[in-house]
């Protein structure tokens, strides 16, 4: 096992393992399976049988006179039903963009009155076992990155995965939204999710903004830290080694670094270079993945999965949305 | 004394006795496999809060031997509560709370996210949120008699509820408080923008009759109400925004205190957090 780090003289364990070598030059051990098209071909027919059957239900309590907040409901893969919170400018005859913002691992969903204030449709999507669409799947945190890591078809993340899928068609679908110009972000799984919603659903996502990604490189990234929610494939193997190759073949159907290469849209990547929760190795690699011709990375040193949020990132997606989503008009 | 200060103390008076009640009251220690490691074994606690309402925390130990510096963490703003993280659990004896309402105490009741923090306004006596602020004590208690947890370093961290808990329990050696949700919001209930702080002004809107009872109940939570009770030594920590809010509690604490204001860079400002922490425990 590689050591760990202690810094003097405050006994500090450091929270990265020591590497030697710079995390840019990490390359990634994902291995693609040579039936990933189709597994994953396979799985959208699957869902694309199952009617979404959309639901909106005004929430006034969380309306105010610049915007309308709806909740909002589909039906998703294995026949589950899916919440989130659709928020929407007032006062707006034509279509206006629309903003799809996918969640991290353990946080809900927030409302998304702010980003809709400047002009956009937002949808915010609460995937299965998130609150409010955990009647059925709930595996818990800790817990849904191993949700039965061992069994290709029924791992946790295939129907998580197509309910981000479908939260885009759900936004797409809504006749207020110009279906034409509809970006997607998120940060850490969001981060993860924007890059999945961009490799399947190419040409209908206009511009994709992912921090901080997470499932990326996913074995690689549970060796390079020890901070949940990796730990919990250390936490998993530790007590079942024998596992441990199965499990691999499995996350390399589900790993967003062996999708990455459809992309097409434009695209911005930002990481923490000391991000202990989605370790930046694993984000260079992604990003060298990606496909789009237009894709830039921002990286952020002394942030850890906070990756430039608390120094200004923000703006600069706000600005690249507005870019690609309203000048475009 | 006024009279609004005396309904404060008898309010909080009631609540850490009610808690002290439980004293005696079994916890179920078992060790989780699954997350115990080469540093520290990992313990699902369960206990009974006030009402009878059955919580959950995770307590963690470090190897070797102890006792050990003693740390509890107060739950944030959310419905999961993690498993400490791995560098403080090599060091401390760690109780994770998970509030009544959060995921793992959520067997009676589940909190709704938006929501929580507008849950039973107006009025104070039934504002989710002073059970919340019991179970936290009632987390301490159960902390500090564990044998392995040493009450000469006895820390908290978190948000408003640390300071709540330091106040009440004045065995509290070490202070850290972030991440505040009712610092002055009384004096801005209809203008917040951003959640989860709008949660009151989304409620103060729509109950508009409210907006004078919620913005006094939710004067009872502001942890400088609590500051001059409070005389552990302190790190607040706050972004530079925020200063104007943070600054006023931190000179009325009365224990020595540390206004530090992030630099907005995660591993930097995380970081010295845990060695300010980890230097005041000799941990």
């Amino acid at each position: 096992m590689t050591p760990w780090t202690r810094d003097p003289p405050s006994g500090t364990v450091a929270l990265q393992k020591m590497s030697n070598t710079p995390p840019e030059s990490h390359k990634s051990t994902v291995v693609k399976p040579v039936d990933f098209d189709s597994f994953w071909d396979n799985t959208l027919t699957q869902m694309d049988s199952i009617p979404m059957e959309p639901r909106l239900e005004p929430v006034p309590l969380r309306s105010t006179p610049e915007v309308e907040v709806f909740e909002a409901h589909y039906v998703s893969y294995g026949k589950l039903e899916i919440a989130g919170w659709y928020a929407r400018p007032r006062g707006t005859t034509d279509p206006v963009p629309g903003i799809l913002q996918v969640p991290g691992y353990v946080s809900e969903p927030a409302i998304p009155s702010a980003i809709a204030a400047l002009g956009y449709s937002v949808f915010s999507a609460a995937p299965r076992g998130k609150l409010r669409s955990n009647g059925i799947f709930n595996p818990g945190y800790p817990g849904l990155l191993v949700h039965n890591m061992d069994d290709r078809d029924n791992y946790g993340y295939r129907g998580f995965y197509m309910d981000a899928l479908r939260a885009f068609d759900f936004l797409s679908s809504l006749p207020e939204v110009d279906s034409s110009r509809i970006g997607v972000m998120g940060s850490s799984q969001g981060g993860a999710l924007t890059l999945l919603v961009s490799s399947l659903r190419i040409g209908s996502v206009k511009a994709a903004s992912a921090g901080a990604p997470y499932l990326c490189s996913m074995m690689d990234a549970a060796s390079l830290t020890r901070s949940y929610p990796y730990e919990e494939i250390n936490d998993y193997l530790r007590l079942s080694p024998e596992r441990r190759d199965k499990a691999r073949n499995v996350i390399n159907y589900y790993d967003i670094h062996n999708f990455v290469d459809r992309i097409t849209c434009p695209i911005i990547v930002n990481i923490g270079l000391k991000d202990d929760v989605c370790p930046p190795e694993t984000g260079y690699a992604v990003f060298d993945a990606i496909g789009s011709n237009e894709k830039q990375l921002y990286t952020y040193e002394d942030c850890g999965h906070d990756a430039g949020g608390g120094v200004g990132h923000a703006s600069i997606v706000m600005d690249f949305m507005a870019k690609h989503l309203k000048e475009s008009m | 004394m006024t009279e609004s200060m005396e309904q404060f103390d008898s309010y909080w008076q009631e609540v850490s006795d009610e808690v002290t009640t439980l004293s005696d009251s079994p916890v179920k220690l078992e060790e989780i496999p699954l997350h115990t490691n080469e540093v520290s074994t990992t313990y699902s606690a369960k206990f009974f809060g006030t009402g009878s309402y059955p919580l959950f925390a995770y307590l963690t130990v470090p190897r070797g031997k102890g006792p050990f510096p003693a740390l509890l963490q107060v739950p944030g703003y959310g419905s999961v509560v993690g498993v400490p993280a791995y560098e403080r659990r090599a060091r401390y004896v760690i109780l994770s709370l998970c509030h009544r309402g959060q995921r793992l105490s959520d067997t009676l009741y589940s909190a709704a996210y938006p929501g929580l923090l507008t849950e039973g306004l107006p009025g104070a006596s039934t504002y989710r949120w002073k059970e919340i602020a019991a179970d936290c004590l009632r987390g301490l208690d159960v902390l500090v008699n564990h044998p392995e947890a040493d009450e000469s370093r006895l820390a908290v961290a978190g948000n408003d509820l640390a300071a709540i808990t330091a106040a009440l329990r004045p065995n509290i050696d070490y202070m850290l408080v972030n991440t505040l949700l009712f610092r002055g919001i009384s004096d801005r209930i209809s203008d917040l923008s951003g959640y989860p702080s709008q949660e009151f002004s989304d409620y103060v809107r729509y109950y508009p009759d409210h907006a004078d009872q919620v913005a006094d109940t939710v004067a009872m939570f502001d942890p400088i109400a609590f500051a001059k009770n409070i005389e552990a030594e302190s790190l607040v920590t706050c972004i530079e925004g925020q200063r104007s809010l943070v600054e006023p509690l931190s000179n009325a604490l009365s224990g020595k205190t540390e206004l530090r204001i992030n630099t907005g860079r995660g591993y930097l400002d995380h970081g010295y957090e845990d060695n300010w922490l980890a230097e005041r425990t000799s941990a």
